[in-house]
Formats: structure tokens, sequence, C-alpha cells
């Protein structure tokens, strides 16, 4: 119990120094960029968080299919963490990326693949949530979100290619954010994304204990009636 | 049995309880008419060429459609026992689940050959043409797949109607995206060549999607 | 330049979502806490009635 703590403590300190790298790194080591001007900085922040809830998703994904394969709750735990996780950071991709289209284009919103896919993805894991509260068994609960979660990863490449090619034949006056990255640009990019990792390592792990806390309450509850 | 007479016997099942009550058929019929009246209403007052939106909209009144089908068919199944009766019986799990999407196919396929001349007569489009026959079956079989695994999970919880839905409609963008972009391009002319890449998507959605469906089923039958 | 609000907005919404979602872990966890100290003293108080009756 003592070490776990002190990890977890380690583990937030550690995050907390690196975010204030990479806000610093994001808003004032990095040069400003010619095109768009201080509102390029978005895409610091903007982007890895794009990263970090692909990646919480693909957890869940994976966890989805080793509690199909192995069960135990442990799995369950962490695609349920994974997916809440993958979510809150999901709601904003799609919110700094209409601020950044905002900025860039003058519109709020763009049919770009990406942010599209984001919210695809949104959409399909908000029902996965909805879906955990709708299930009152344990263990179909956990079996019903592990279909889910793996139907609507997997639909993820699908649904780029979808929108990819309607938007090609629907062109869209706009390109993406191709921006060309200076070597300080590239260090305060990869500074940033360190830093969500890092956050997001240290919320999934807490995040998952805490459900197991949370399985605690339940099988108590049930000794008690 | 075999797991061909198996499922042959489930879907014939399906079909006889289907004929008596016609419930699906009916809900499916009456809501697709539903949909698509409302959106004639909703577009032709702002649209010029209410050609633009025909295949969007079509696409919209059969999803709309199937997901109520799909949402009774499952239902019925719960509220009589009849999964569980299945799963106690000595038959191949997967054969239920190719069982139960082909019926829904029928289903929504029956559904759709009622709309479709109804289509044209109310939107002045004429989508009752031969090629049209490919997107639709390609389209339906994918709904009809991923349909029957969602719905058969969403029947078991407490959100039950609701929630197919949710689950459903997001997972199937892209098949929607390609069957209406499929579509549209059938009515302007551009021919099953035209609108290959559109095809080449739907039949990579449904190749991936059925396969995927039908592995997962079974963790949806267990107890 | 009057549109830096929108770098303004986008970042304030990344910390009010990151904070806002530690400080409901937070509560939450405090609430579980507390919940099982609940559940495991009424436990015991029911085992050993049942002790003090049996």
């Amino acid at each position: 119990m003592k070490t776990r703590e002190w990890a977890g403590l380690a583990l937030t300190g550690l995050s907390a120094l690196a975010m204030m790298a990479a806000i610093y790194a994001a808003l004032v080591y990095a040069p400003t960029e010619r095109v768009m001007g201080a509102l390029q900085r978005i895409f610091y922040f903007h982007v890895p968080v794009a990263v970090v809830a692909f990646l919480s998703f693909g957890v869940s994904f994976v966890a989805s299919i080793g509690y199909l394969a192995r069960g135990g709750r442990r799995w369950d735990q962490v695609a349920y963490a994974a997916a809440e996780i993958g979510e809150v950071f999901a709601s904003l991709v799609i919110l700094t990326g209409m601020m950044w289209a905002r900025a860039a284009w003058n519109t709020w919103w763009t049919w770009d693949p990406r942010l599209t896919t984001t919210l695809v993805l949104w959409l399909i894991y908000a029902g996965y949530l909805i879906l955990r509260g709708s299930v009152e068994d344990e263990i179909r609960r956990a079996r019903y979100s592990a279909v889910v979660a793996i139907l609507g990863f997997l639909d993820v490449p699908v649904v780029f290619m979808a929108i990819r090619w309607w938007r090609t034949i629907h062109p869209v006056v706009f390109d993406s954010s191709g921006v060309n990255l200076e070597p300080a640009m590239l260090s305060a990019f990869l500074i940033s994304l360190a830093a969500f990792v890092i956050l997001y390592v240290a919320l999934l792990l807490a995040r998952v204990r805490q459900e197991s806390l949370a399985d605690e309450v339940e099988f108590l509850r049930r000794r008690v009636q | 049995m075999s797991f061909l007479r198996t499922t042959w016997a489930l879907v014939a099942k399906d079909l006889a309880v289907e004929r008596r009550t016609r419930e699906s058929l009916n809900v499916m019929f009456i809501f697709s008419v539903m949909v698509v009246v409302i959106l004639n209403f909703a577009f032709e007052l702002r649209v010029e060429n209410v050609g633009q939106v025909a295949p969007g909209a079509l696409w919209v009144a059969f999803a709309f459609a199937g997901v109520l089908g799909l949402n009774r068919s499952l239902a019925r199944e719960r509220e009589n026992g009849c999964l569980e009766g299945l799963m106690l019986a000595p038959v191949d799990r997967n054969a239920i689940f190719v069982a139960k999407a082909a019926a829904n196919l029928l289903f929504m396929a029956g559904a759709e050959a009622i709309v479709l001349p109804l289509f044209t007569v109310l939107f002045g489009v004429n989508v009752l043409r031969p090629d049209l026959l490919i997107v639709l079956l390609l389209g339906t079989l994918g709904l009809a797949a991923v349909g029957t695994l969602l719905a058969a999970l969403a029947v078991h919880t407490r959100a039950r109607d609701v929630l197919l839905p949710i689950l459903l409609l997001p997972v199937s963008v892209p098949l929607l995206i390609a069957a209406a972009k499929a579509t549209g391009g059938l009515l302007d002319g551009a021919g099953l060549a035209g609108v290959a890449g559109w095809l080449q998507l739907l039949g990579v959605y449904d190749a991936v999607f059925v396969a995927v469906s039908y592995l997962l089923f079974e963790y949806v039958l267990e107890e | 330049m009057n549109s830096t609000y929108l770098l303004v907005a986008a970042y304030a919404l990344i910390w009010v979502f990151v904070f806002g979602y530690i400080a409901w872990l937070g509560r939450r966890q405090a609430w579980l806490q507390r919940e099982v100290e609940l559940l495991r003293k009424a436990i015991e108080g029911y085992s050993g009635r049942k002790a003090a009756r049996g």
C-alpha cells in the first residue's frame, strides 16, 4: 500500500511539472507562427489531447477484448475507465477543434475527416456510457460494454475512410492543418504530448483504482442485504 | 441438425410468425412513410431540386424504420423467452445469429420494397431502378447484421428501445454515407462504374461488420 | 488581435475539463470511501448482534 501511494504521488507530481513545462513551451518558448499568429498555439494542445483520446479508446478496445477472452474484473474496470477518460478528452478535441476552425477558417465547424471521425467516435462511446448505466447485472454489463467497445473502435478506420472520401467529392474550401514545424515548434509539441500522456496515465490509474473501490462498495452492499 | 438446416428452420419460424402478426412489417412500413412525408415537407420548403436530398432522405427513412423493425423483432423474442429456449436446445449459437440477421434482412427488404414506389410518388424521384438493388442489398445487409447484434444486446437492458438507435446509428455512419452517396450517384446517372468506390466501401463495411457481429453475438447470448 | 479570445478559450476549456474531471474523481472517491466505512460498520454491527444472539 505504501509504495503504491508514493508512486501515485510521484506520478501526480511529475504530471504537474510536465504540464507546467508544456504550457511554457506552448505559450512562450515556441515561436509565433507566420500565417496564423498566436492562435496557432491551440495546435500544441489540440493534437496531444486528440492523441490521448484515441489512445484511451484504444486501451478500452484492447481491454474489452481481454475481458471477453479472459474474463475477470480488472479488464472490465480498465475498459470502462479508459472509455470514460477517452470521452472527456474526445469532448476536448471537438471543442478545441471548433476553436481552431473558427480561428483558421472563420467557421465553427468543418467536416474535416479527423474532426468528424472524432465526433462519431464521441457518439459511439456516449452510447457505451449510456449502456453501462442501463444494465444492472455486473457481468452482463461488462460483457455488453465490451461488445460495444470492440464494435465501435473497429468502426473508426471505416468512418474515417468514408468521410475522407465524401469530403473529396464535396470539396471544402480549406485544407487540414498542414503546419510546417520548425524544430522549436516540434520540441514544444513533443513536450506537450509527453505531458498529456503522463497526465493520462495518472488519470487512468486513479480511475481504475476507484472502480475497484466501487466494486467493493457493491459487494458490501449486497452482503448487507 | 446441420448448420444450414437449423438456420433455415429458424428463419422459417420468424417468417411464419411475421406472416401471422405482420407486426414488424406494419410498423416499419408506416414509420417509413411518415419519415418520407415529413422529410418531403422539411426539404421542399427550401430546396429547389428535391432530387438532391432524395438519396439522404431515403436512407434516413430506411435507417429509422430498420431500427424500429429490429427492436420489435428482438423484443418479441425476449417476451416469449425464445432466445433462452433456443440456447437450451442443442443449436449452434452462430446459427441463431445468422437466422436472426437473415430474418431481419428479409423484413427490412420487405419494408423497402413497399417504400420505394411510395417514395417515387411522393418525392417525384424514380427510385424503382434495378441498379439501385445492389446498393439496397449491401446497405441493408450491414444494417441487419450490426442491428441484430446491437438489438439483441439492447433488449436486455433497462433503456431497451431507446438504446438501439443510440448504439446503432453512430456505428452505421460509414454505411449510411456510402449508401446515400451511391444512391445519389446512380440517380444522377453515374452508372455502377461511377459509384464503384462507394460500393467498395459498402462491401468493406459489410465484410468487416458481418464477420465481427457474427463473432460477438455469442457473448450477447451468454447467461 | 480580437480573436485571441479563441486561444484563451481553448486553453481555459482544457483546464476546466481536466480539473473538473479530477475534482469529480476526488468527490466520488471520498463518497465511495465513506460508503465502504459505513457498510463495513453495518456488517460488523450485524454479525456482532448475531453472535450475541446465537
